[in-house]
Protein backbone atom coordinates (compact mmCIF):
# COMPACT_ATOMS: atom_id res chain seq x y z
CA UNK A 1 0.00 0.00 0.00
CA UNK A 2 1.07 3.55 -0.77
CA UNK A 3 1.93 5.69 2.39
CA UNK A 4 -0.38 8.93 2.16
CA UNK A 5 1.55 11.75 2.33
CA UNK A 6 0.66 13.65 5.82
CA UNK A 7 0.50 17.45 6.32
CA UNK A 8 1.94 18.03 9.52
CA UNK A 9 2.38 21.92 9.29
CA UNK A 10 -0.85 24.16 8.17
CA UNK A 11 -4.42 23.40 6.89
CA UNK A 12 -4.61 20.55 4.53
CA UNK A 13 -5.81 22.96 1.80
CA UNK A 14 -4.26 25.94 -0.30
CA UNK A 15 -4.25 29.07 1.87
CA UNK A 16 -5.69 32.20 0.00
CA UNK A 17 -1.98 33.28 0.72
CA UNK A 18 -0.13 30.54 -1.15
CA UNK A 19 -2.89 30.10 -4.36
CA UNK A 20 -1.89 33.96 -4.59
CA UNK A 21 2.06 33.91 -4.26
CA UNK A 22 1.60 30.51 -6.89
CA UNK A 23 -0.55 32.58 -9.04
CA UNK A 24 1.22 35.25 -9.03
CA UNK A 25 5.04 33.70 -9.49
CA UNK A 26 3.94 31.44 -12.50
CA UNK A 27 2.30 34.55 -14.29
CA UNK A 28 5.56 36.30 -13.85
CA UNK A 29 7.34 33.47 -14.87
CA UNK A 30 4.98 33.66 -17.98
CA UNK A 31 5.46 37.00 -18.54
CA UNK A 32 9.34 36.60 -18.93
CA UNK A 33 8.63 34.19 -21.51
CA UNK A 34 8.53 30.49 -19.99
CA UNK A 35 6.53 27.76 -21.64
CA UNK A 36 3.27 27.21 -20.84
CA UNK A 37 2.37 23.96 -19.58
CA UNK A 38 -1.23 24.01 -21.51
CA UNK A 39 -2.01 24.55 -24.94
CA UNK A 40 -2.86 28.04 -24.96
CA UNK A 41 -3.18 28.84 -28.73
CA UNK A 42 -5.88 26.36 -28.62
CA UNK A 43 -7.80 27.62 -25.50
CA UNK A 44 -7.05 31.32 -26.74
CA UNK A 45 -5.38 32.45 -23.57
CA UNK A 46 -3.45 35.36 -23.96
CA UNK A 47 -3.43 36.52 -19.62
CA UNK A 48 -0.40 35.38 -17.97
CA UNK A 49 -2.78 35.28 -14.98
CA UNK A 50 -5.32 33.51 -16.71
CA UNK A 51 -3.42 30.87 -17.94
CA UNK A 52 -1.34 30.45 -15.00
CA UNK A 53 -4.43 30.17 -12.60
CA UNK A 54 -6.31 27.71 -15.08
CA UNK A 55 -2.36 25.58 -14.93
CA UNK A 56 -2.99 26.01 -10.90
CA UNK A 57 -6.39 24.48 -11.12
CA UNK A 58 -5.14 21.58 -13.55
CA UNK A 59 -2.44 20.63 -10.98
CA UNK A 60 -0.53 20.82 -14.11
CA UNK A 61 2.32 22.76 -11.70
CA UNK A 62 5.77 21.21 -10.54
CA UNK A 63 6.02 23.91 -7.27
CA UNK A 64 6.41 22.66 -3.63
CA UNK A 65 5.22 24.85 -0.53
CA UNK A 66 7.57 24.87 2.49
CA UNK A 67 5.71 25.71 5.68
CA UNK A 68 7.59 26.78 8.33
CA UNK A 69 6.22 26.94 12.13
CA UNK A 70 7.41 29.78 14.23
CA UNK A 71 9.98 27.66 16.14
CA UNK A 72 11.95 26.51 12.98
CA UNK A 73 10.37 23.75 12.00
CA UNK A 74 9.17 23.23 8.48
CA UNK A 75 7.62 20.99 5.74
CA UNK A 76 7.76 20.42 2.12
CA UNK A 77 4.91 19.93 0.69
CA UNK A 78 4.24 19.16 -3.19
CA UNK A 79 0.78 20.98 -4.56
CA UNK A 80 -0.62 17.97 -5.84
CA UNK A 81 -1.27 17.39 -1.88
CA UNK A 82 -2.96 20.27 -1.12
CA UNK A 83 -6.71 20.70 -2.06
CA UNK A 84 -7.74 23.71 -3.67
CA UNK A 85 -10.66 25.67 -2.19
CA UNK B 1 -32.90 -2.98 4.56
CA UNK B 2 -30.94 -1.93 7.92
CA UNK B 3 -34.00 0.09 9.84
CA UNK B 4 -34.35 3.89 10.50
CA UNK B 5 -33.16 2.94 13.76
CA UNK B 6 -31.58 5.98 15.83
CA UNK B 7 -28.02 6.16 16.83
CA UNK B 8 -27.45 5.69 20.66
CA UNK B 9 -25.35 8.24 22.33
CA UNK B 10 -22.00 6.05 22.01
CA UNK B 11 -22.67 5.11 18.04
CA UNK B 12 -22.96 8.87 17.68
CA UNK B 13 -19.74 9.81 19.57
CA UNK B 14 -17.90 7.21 17.69
CA UNK B 15 -18.83 8.88 14.47
CA UNK B 16 -16.96 12.07 16.19
CA UNK B 17 -13.86 10.20 17.82
CA UNK B 18 -11.54 10.80 14.87
CA UNK B 19 -12.21 14.54 14.72
CA UNK B 20 -11.95 14.92 18.55
CA UNK B 21 -8.62 16.30 17.75
CA UNK B 22 -9.93 18.47 15.40
CA UNK B 23 -12.85 20.22 16.38
CA UNK B 24 -13.28 22.22 19.72
CA UNK B 25 -14.25 20.03 22.63
CA UNK B 26 -17.85 21.73 23.11
CA UNK B 27 -18.66 21.66 19.11
CA UNK B 28 -17.85 17.69 19.61
CA UNK B 29 -20.65 17.61 22.79
CA UNK B 30 -23.00 19.86 20.40
CA UNK B 31 -22.84 17.36 17.87
CA UNK B 32 -23.71 14.17 20.41
CA UNK B 33 -26.36 16.00 21.91
CA UNK B 34 -28.27 17.25 18.50
CA UNK B 35 -27.40 14.20 16.40
CA UNK B 36 -29.21 12.00 20.14
CA UNK B 37 -32.00 14.29 20.12
CA UNK B 38 -33.39 14.30 16.37
CA UNK B 39 -32.55 10.84 16.33
CA UNK B 40 -30.95 10.73 13.72
CA UNK B 41 -30.24 7.05 11.86
CA UNK B 42 -26.11 6.25 11.47
CA UNK B 43 -26.27 7.72 7.97
CA UNK B 44 -27.77 10.90 8.19
CA UNK B 45 -25.59 10.93 11.66
CA UNK B 46 -22.58 10.53 9.66
CA UNK B 47 -23.60 13.18 7.09
CA UNK B 48 -24.49 15.91 9.67
CA UNK B 49 -20.60 14.95 11.15
CA UNK B 50 -18.93 15.64 7.86
CA UNK B 51 -20.69 18.70 7.22
CA UNK B 52 -20.00 19.89 10.56
CA UNK B 53 -16.22 19.29 10.20
CA UNK B 54 -16.20 20.92 6.79
CA UNK B 55 -17.98 24.00 8.15
CA UNK B 56 -15.53 24.02 10.93
CA UNK B 57 -12.43 23.68 8.75
CA UNK B 58 -13.63 26.36 6.33
CA UNK B 59 -14.32 28.98 9.29
CA UNK B 60 -10.71 28.93 10.10
CA UNK B 61 -8.36 31.78 9.68
CA UNK B 62 -5.59 30.82 6.99
CA UNK B 63 -2.28 31.24 8.61
CA UNK B 64 -0.52 34.21 7.55
CA UNK B 65 -3.85 36.07 7.94
CA UNK B 66 -3.22 39.56 9.71
CA UNK B 67 -4.99 39.04 12.50
CA UNK B 68 -3.59 41.40 14.67
CA UNK B 69 -4.13 44.27 12.59
CA UNK B 70 -7.77 42.98 12.17
CA UNK B 71 -8.26 42.74 15.96
CA UNK B 72 -6.83 45.31 16.71
CA UNK B 73 -9.64 47.85 14.20
CA UNK B 74 -12.75 45.75 15.31
CA UNK B 75 -11.70 46.99 18.95
CA UNK B 76 -10.42 50.34 18.00
CA UNK B 77 -13.42 51.17 16.15
CA UNK B 78 -16.73 50.34 18.13
CA UNK B 79 -14.31 52.24 20.92
CA UNK B 80 -14.75 55.83 19.17
CA UNK B 81 -18.70 55.19 19.68
CA UNK B 82 -18.02 54.70 23.72
CA UNK B 83 -19.46 57.49 25.71
CA UNK B 84 -17.91 58.65 28.67
CA UNK B 85 -20.81 58.09 31.51
CA UNK B 86 -19.98 55.93 34.74
CA UNK B 87 -22.66 53.97 35.26
CA UNK B 88 -24.81 53.41 38.61
CA UNK B 89 -25.64 50.43 39.87
CA UNK B 90 -29.48 50.32 39.96
CA UNK B 91 -30.65 51.14 42.92
CA UNK B 92 -27.94 51.60 45.01
CA UNK B 93 -26.53 55.21 45.02
CA UNK B 94 -23.38 55.33 45.73
CA UNK B 95 -21.88 51.73 44.23
CA UNK B 96 -19.96 53.11 40.60
CA UNK B 97 -18.35 50.66 38.51
CA UNK B 98 -16.11 52.61 36.09
CA UNK B 99 -17.31 51.60 32.79
CA UNK B 100 -17.01 52.53 29.41
CA UNK B 101 -13.76 53.75 27.20
CA UNK B 102 -11.59 54.60 30.97
CA UNK B 103 -12.64 50.70 32.26
CA UNK B 104 -11.30 49.46 28.86
CA UNK B 105 -8.48 51.52 29.02
CA UNK B 106 -7.49 50.36 32.62
CA UNK B 107 -8.01 46.61 31.52
CA UNK B 108 -5.47 47.25 28.58
CA UNK B 109 -2.89 49.06 30.66
CA UNK B 110 -2.78 45.83 33.33
CA UNK B 111 -3.33 48.99 35.94
CA UNK B 112 -2.33 46.99 39.56
CA UNK B 113 -5.00 49.33 41.14
CA UNK B 114 -8.27 49.67 39.50
CA UNK B 115 -10.27 52.45 40.27
CA UNK B 116 -13.14 50.49 41.25
CA UNK B 117 -12.45 47.11 42.50
CA UNK B 118 -15.58 45.39 43.07
CA UNK B 119 -16.11 41.41 44.15
CA UNK B 120 -19.27 39.09 43.38
CA UNK B 121 -19.05 36.86 45.80
CA UNK B 122 -21.80 33.88 45.54
CA UNK B 123 -22.53 32.10 48.69
CA UNK B 124 -22.89 27.92 49.46
CA UNK B 125 -25.82 26.10 49.83
CA UNK B 126 -27.28 26.86 52.84
CA UNK B 127 -26.38 30.08 52.53
CA UNK B 128 -27.36 31.63 49.35
CA UNK B 129 -31.03 31.01 49.96
CA UNK B 130 -31.83 33.00 53.18
CA UNK B 131 -30.92 36.55 53.45
CA UNK B 132 -29.89 36.50 57.10
CA UNK B 133 -27.04 34.05 56.48
CA UNK B 134 -26.15 36.27 53.48
CA UNK B 135 -26.35 38.80 55.78
CA UNK B 136 -24.23 37.34 58.10
CA UNK B 137 -21.41 36.50 55.85
CA UNK B 138 -21.90 40.69 54.37
CA UNK B 139 -21.19 41.84 57.51
CA UNK B 140 -17.86 39.35 58.29
CA UNK B 141 -16.74 40.93 54.60
CA UNK B 142 -17.44 44.36 55.52
CA UNK B 143 -14.08 46.26 57.09
CA UNK B 144 -15.29 47.88 60.50
CA UNK B 145 -12.92 49.99 61.85
CA UNK B 146 -12.89 51.47 66.15
CA UNK B 147 -14.32 54.39 64.27
CA UNK B 148 -17.27 52.74 62.75
CA UNK B 149 -18.50 51.65 65.97
CA UNK B 150 -17.57 54.30 68.25
CA UNK B 151 -19.22 57.84 69.18
CA UNK B 152 -16.29 59.36 69.98
CA UNK B 153 -12.62 58.60 70.52
CA UNK B 154 -10.56 61.13 72.99
CA UNK B 155 -7.28 61.13 74.04
CA UNK B 156 -6.69 61.62 77.25
CA UNK B 157 -3.12 63.32 77.92
CA UNK B 158 -2.59 62.90 81.47
CA UNK B 159 -3.15 59.39 81.54
CA UNK B 160 -1.84 58.63 78.15
CA UNK B 161 -4.86 56.33 77.44
CA UNK B 162 -7.81 56.67 74.72
CA UNK B 163 -11.17 56.35 75.54
CA UNK B 164 -13.51 55.06 73.11
CA UNK B 165 -17.09 55.20 73.92
CA UNK B 166 -18.99 52.86 71.76
CA UNK B 167 -21.92 53.40 70.20
CA UNK B 168 -24.70 50.38 70.78
CA UNK B 169 -26.94 51.09 67.21
CA UNK B 170 -23.40 51.23 65.06
CA UNK B 171 -22.49 47.97 67.00
CA UNK B 172 -25.70 45.88 66.55
CA UNK B 173 -25.66 47.43 62.65
CA UNK B 174 -22.06 45.98 62.44
CA UNK B 175 -22.53 42.95 64.06
CA UNK B 176 -19.89 43.63 66.63
CA UNK B 177 -19.46 43.34 70.26
CA UNK B 178 -17.70 45.62 72.60
CA UNK B 179 -15.16 42.37 73.84
CA UNK B 180 -14.58 42.31 70.01
CA UNK B 181 -13.31 46.18 70.37
CA UNK B 182 -10.80 44.68 73.19
CA UNK B 183 -10.01 41.71 71.75
CA UNK B 184 -8.69 44.08 68.53
CA UNK B 185 -6.74 46.45 71.08
CA UNK B 186 -5.53 43.77 72.78
CA UNK B 187 -3.75 42.96 69.38
CA UNK B 188 -1.75 46.18 69.42
CA UNK B 189 -1.69 46.85 73.15
CA UNK B 190 2.19 46.24 73.32
CA UNK B 191 4.00 44.84 76.84
CA UNK B 192 2.88 48.33 78.53
CA UNK B 193 -0.60 48.77 77.55
CA UNK B 194 -3.77 47.58 79.02
CA UNK B 195 -7.39 47.18 77.93
CA UNK B 196 -10.19 47.90 80.13
CA UNK B 197 -13.90 47.40 79.23
CA UNK B 198 -16.50 49.41 81.21
CA UNK B 199 -20.24 48.62 79.85
CA UNK B 200 -19.87 50.48 76.59
CA UNK B 201 -16.60 52.07 77.38
CA UNK B 202 -13.47 50.86 76.24
CA UNK B 203 -10.43 52.83 78.51
CA UNK B 204 -6.90 51.81 76.35
CA UNK B 205 -3.89 52.69 78.87
CA UNK B 206 -0.67 52.85 76.21
CA UNK B 207 1.48 52.97 79.14
CA UNK B 208 3.48 55.10 77.10
CA UNK B 209 5.47 58.10 77.62
CA UNK B 210 5.84 60.21 74.40
CA UNK B 211 2.83 62.44 73.94
CA UNK B 212 4.03 61.99 69.56
CA UNK B 213 4.06 58.27 70.34
CA UNK B 214 -0.04 58.86 72.19
CA UNK B 215 -1.03 60.98 69.12
CA UNK B 216 0.10 57.94 66.51
CA UNK B 217 -1.43 55.57 68.27
CA UNK B 218 -4.37 57.03 68.37
CA UNK B 219 -4.47 57.44 64.82
CA UNK B 220 -3.98 54.02 64.78
CA UNK B 221 -6.62 52.73 67.08
CA UNK B 222 -9.57 54.74 64.79
CA UNK B 223 -8.43 52.23 61.76
CA UNK B 224 -7.78 49.70 63.70
CA UNK B 225 -9.71 46.73 61.80
CA UNK B 226 -12.47 45.40 64.69
CA UNK B 227 -14.36 42.94 61.85
CA UNK B 228 -14.11 42.18 58.46
CA UNK B 229 -11.70 41.94 55.42
CA UNK B 230 -9.40 44.84 54.66
CA UNK B 231 -9.67 46.02 51.64
CA UNK B 232 -13.46 45.92 51.31
CA UNK B 233 -15.67 49.03 52.21
CA UNK B 234 -18.87 47.70 51.94
CA UNK B 235 -20.73 45.07 51.41
CA UNK B 236 -24.14 44.89 50.13
CA UNK B 237 -26.46 41.78 50.00
CA UNK B 238 -28.64 41.28 46.02
CA UNK B 239 -31.43 39.23 45.12
CA UNK B 240 -29.92 37.80 41.84
CA UNK B 241 -33.04 37.33 39.71
CA UNK B 242 -31.89 34.98 37.26
CA UNK B 243 -29.87 32.44 39.79
CA UNK B 244 -32.62 33.02 42.49
CA UNK B 245 -30.09 33.23 45.21
CA UNK B 246 -28.79 35.88 47.45
CA UNK B 247 -24.87 37.23 46.07
CA UNK B 248 -22.82 40.38 48.01
CA UNK B 249 -21.52 42.92 46.02
CA UNK B 250 -18.27 44.53 47.64
CA UNK B 251 -16.80 47.91 47.04
CA UNK B 252 -13.75 46.90 47.79
CA UNK B 253 -11.63 43.47 46.62
CA UNK B 254 -9.73 41.34 48.63
CA UNK B 255 -10.45 37.96 46.88
CA UNK B 256 -8.02 35.82 48.66
CA UNK B 257 -9.78 36.70 52.42
CA UNK B 258 -13.05 35.95 50.79
CA UNK B 259 -12.80 33.06 48.83
CA UNK B 260 -11.60 31.04 52.20
CA UNK B 261 -14.22 32.55 54.05
CA UNK B 262 -16.65 30.29 55.77
CA UNK B 263 -20.21 30.12 53.46
CA UNK B 264 -18.33 31.78 50.25
CA UNK B 265 -18.76 29.59 47.11
CA UNK B 266 -15.38 29.27 45.87
CA UNK B 267 -15.70 28.31 42.41
CA UNK B 268 -18.04 31.25 41.31
CA UNK B 269 -16.79 34.05 43.01
CA UNK B 270 -14.70 36.31 41.43
CA UNK B 271 -13.38 40.26 41.47
CA UNK B 272 -13.29 42.50 38.62
CA UNK B 273 -9.50 43.00 39.66
CA UNK B 274 -7.21 41.63 36.99
CA UNK B 275 -3.74 40.76 38.49
CA UNK B 276 -5.45 39.95 41.73
CA UNK B 277 -7.01 37.16 39.81
CA UNK B 278 -3.93 36.40 38.49
CA UNK B 279 -1.96 36.01 41.83
CA UNK B 280 -4.61 34.11 43.43
CA UNK B 281 -6.48 32.19 40.59
CA UNK B 282 -3.51 32.00 38.37
CA UNK B 283 -2.82 33.12 34.91
CA UNK B 284 -5.34 31.18 33.13
CA UNK B 285 -8.08 32.15 35.63
CA UNK B 286 -6.80 35.99 34.49
CA UNK B 287 -6.84 35.64 30.91
CA UNK B 288 -10.66 34.35 30.86
CA UNK B 289 -10.88 37.70 33.51
CA UNK B 290 -9.47 39.72 30.50
CA UNK B 291 -11.86 38.73 28.36
CA UNK B 292 -14.99 38.36 30.57
CA UNK B 293 -13.77 42.25 31.57
CA UNK B 294 -13.49 43.24 28.20
CA UNK B 295 -16.40 42.02 26.43
CA UNK B 296 -18.61 43.17 29.49
CA UNK B 297 -17.57 46.92 28.58
CA UNK B 298 -18.55 46.67 25.33
CA UNK B 299 -21.84 45.07 25.29
CA UNK B 300 -22.68 47.33 28.15
CA UNK B 301 -22.35 50.08 25.58
CA UNK B 302 -23.94 48.49 23.03
CA UNK B 303 -21.21 47.59 21.30
CA UNK B 304 -20.77 44.11 19.48
CA UNK B 305 -17.48 42.91 19.19
CA UNK B 306 -16.95 39.32 18.02
CA UNK B 307 -15.21 37.60 20.94
CA UNK B 308 -12.11 36.32 19.14
CA UNK B 309 -10.46 39.46 18.67
CA UNK B 310 -10.90 39.98 22.16
CA UNK B 311 -9.16 36.54 22.32
CA UNK B 312 -6.05 37.53 20.86
CA UNK B 313 -5.75 40.98 22.79
CA UNK B 314 -5.95 38.80 26.21
CA UNK B 315 -3.91 35.72 24.95
CA UNK B 316 -1.43 38.26 23.73
CA UNK B 317 -1.55 39.63 27.25
CA UNK B 318 -0.95 36.56 29.00
CA UNK B 319 1.18 34.28 27.30
CA UNK B 320 4.20 34.40 28.97
CA UNK B 321 3.15 33.73 31.93
CA UNK B 322 2.09 37.03 33.72
CA UNK B 323 -0.06 39.61 32.71
CA UNK B 324 1.34 42.69 30.67
CA UNK B 325 0.41 45.96 29.96
CA UNK B 326 -0.35 46.21 26.22
CA UNK B 327 1.88 49.82 25.77
CA UNK B 328 5.50 50.14 25.30
CA UNK B 329 6.04 48.09 29.16
CA UNK B 330 4.76 45.38 27.88
CA UNK B 331 3.84 43.73 24.71
CA UNK B 332 5.29 46.42 22.58
CA UNK B 333 7.92 47.24 24.41
CA UNK B 334 9.16 43.32 24.65
CA UNK B 335 9.78 43.18 20.70
CA UNK B 336 13.22 41.53 19.58
CA UNK B 337 13.46 44.23 16.41
CA UNK B 338 15.10 47.67 17.39
CA UNK B 339 12.93 49.45 14.74
CA UNK B 340 9.88 48.09 15.65
CA UNK B 341 10.02 49.63 19.44
CA UNK B 342 11.74 52.49 18.21
CA UNK B 343 8.39 52.98 15.46
CA UNK B 344 6.19 52.96 18.46
CA UNK B 345 7.46 55.40 21.28
CA UNK B 346 10.60 57.06 22.52
CA UNK B 347 11.93 56.80 19.26
CA UNK B 348 15.26 58.57 19.86
CA UNK B 349 16.47 57.00 23.00
CA UNK B 350 16.10 53.28 21.50
CA UNK B 351 17.97 54.18 18.40
CA UNK B 352 20.56 55.87 20.14
CA UNK B 353 20.88 52.55 22.99
CA UNK B 354 20.89 50.36 20.50
CA UNK B 355 23.32 52.11 18.34
CA UNK B 356 25.55 52.41 21.45
CA UNK B 357 24.92 48.84 22.25
CA UNK B 358 25.74 47.53 18.67
CA UNK B 359 22.61 45.74 18.12
CA UNK B 360 21.04 43.71 15.65
CA UNK B 361 17.75 43.93 13.63
CA UNK B 362 17.06 40.76 12.33
CA UNK B 363 14.05 42.01 10.49
CA UNK B 364 11.96 38.83 11.54
CA UNK B 365 8.65 40.83 12.25
CA UNK B 366 5.98 42.75 9.87
CA UNK B 367 6.59 46.58 11.08
CA UNK B 368 10.75 46.48 10.88
CA UNK B 369 10.34 44.77 7.32
CA UNK B 370 7.44 47.76 6.69
CA UNK B 371 10.04 50.48 7.87
CA UNK B 372 12.80 49.17 5.85
CA UNK B 373 10.77 48.05 2.69
CA UNK B 374 11.59 44.69 2.23
CA UNK B 375 9.94 42.87 -1.13
CA UNK B 376 8.53 40.62 1.27
CA UNK B 377 6.80 41.41 4.71
CA UNK B 378 6.77 38.56 6.70
CA UNK B 379 2.13 38.54 6.37
CA UNK B 380 0.01 37.12 4.12
CA UNK B 381 1.70 36.33 0.74
CA UNK B 382 5.37 37.04 1.82
CA UNK B 383 4.84 34.26 4.62
CA UNK B 384 4.83 31.30 1.17
CA UNK B 385 7.78 30.01 0.66
CA UNK B 386 7.85 28.60 -2.98
CA UNK B 387 10.07 26.02 -4.88
CA UNK B 388 10.28 24.25 -8.39
CA UNK B 389 9.74 20.70 -8.69
CA UNK B 390 12.03 19.24 -10.74
CA UNK B 391 10.99 15.90 -11.50
CA UNK B 392 14.46 14.21 -13.05
CA UNK B 393 16.88 16.30 -10.71
CA UNK B 394 16.22 15.60 -6.72
CA UNK B 395 17.46 18.93 -5.63
CA UNK B 396 15.22 21.64 -5.51
CA UNK B 397 16.28 25.15 -6.60
CA UNK B 398 14.49 28.27 -5.56
CA UNK B 399 12.31 30.80 -6.31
Amino acid sequence: MSTKFIIRIGPPWLTKYEKARIIGARALQLSLGAPPLLPVEEMGLRDPIEIASLELRYKLLPMVIRRWTPGGDYQDIPLKYLEIR
Amino acid sequence: MSGRRPVTEEEARALVEPYANVLPKSLVEEVVRKVVENKLTLEEARRVVDRVVLSYMKSLVDPGEAVGMVAAQSIGEPSTQMTLRTFHFAGVRELNVTLGLPRLIEIVDARKTVSTPIMEVYLEEGYKNSREKALEVARKLELTTIENVSRSITVDYIEYAIIIELDPEMLENRGVKPRDVVKALNRIKGKKGSVELNGLTVIFRTGLEDAIKLRRTYERVRNLRVKGVKGIRRAIVRYDEELGEYKIITEGSNLAAALSMEGVDYRRTISNNIHEIAEVLGIEAARAAIIREMMNVLEEQGLDVDVRHIMLVADAMTFTGRIRQVGRHGVAGEKPSVLARAAFEVTVKHLVDAAVRGEVDELKGVVENVIVGSRTVPLGTGIVKLMMLYPKIEAEGSE
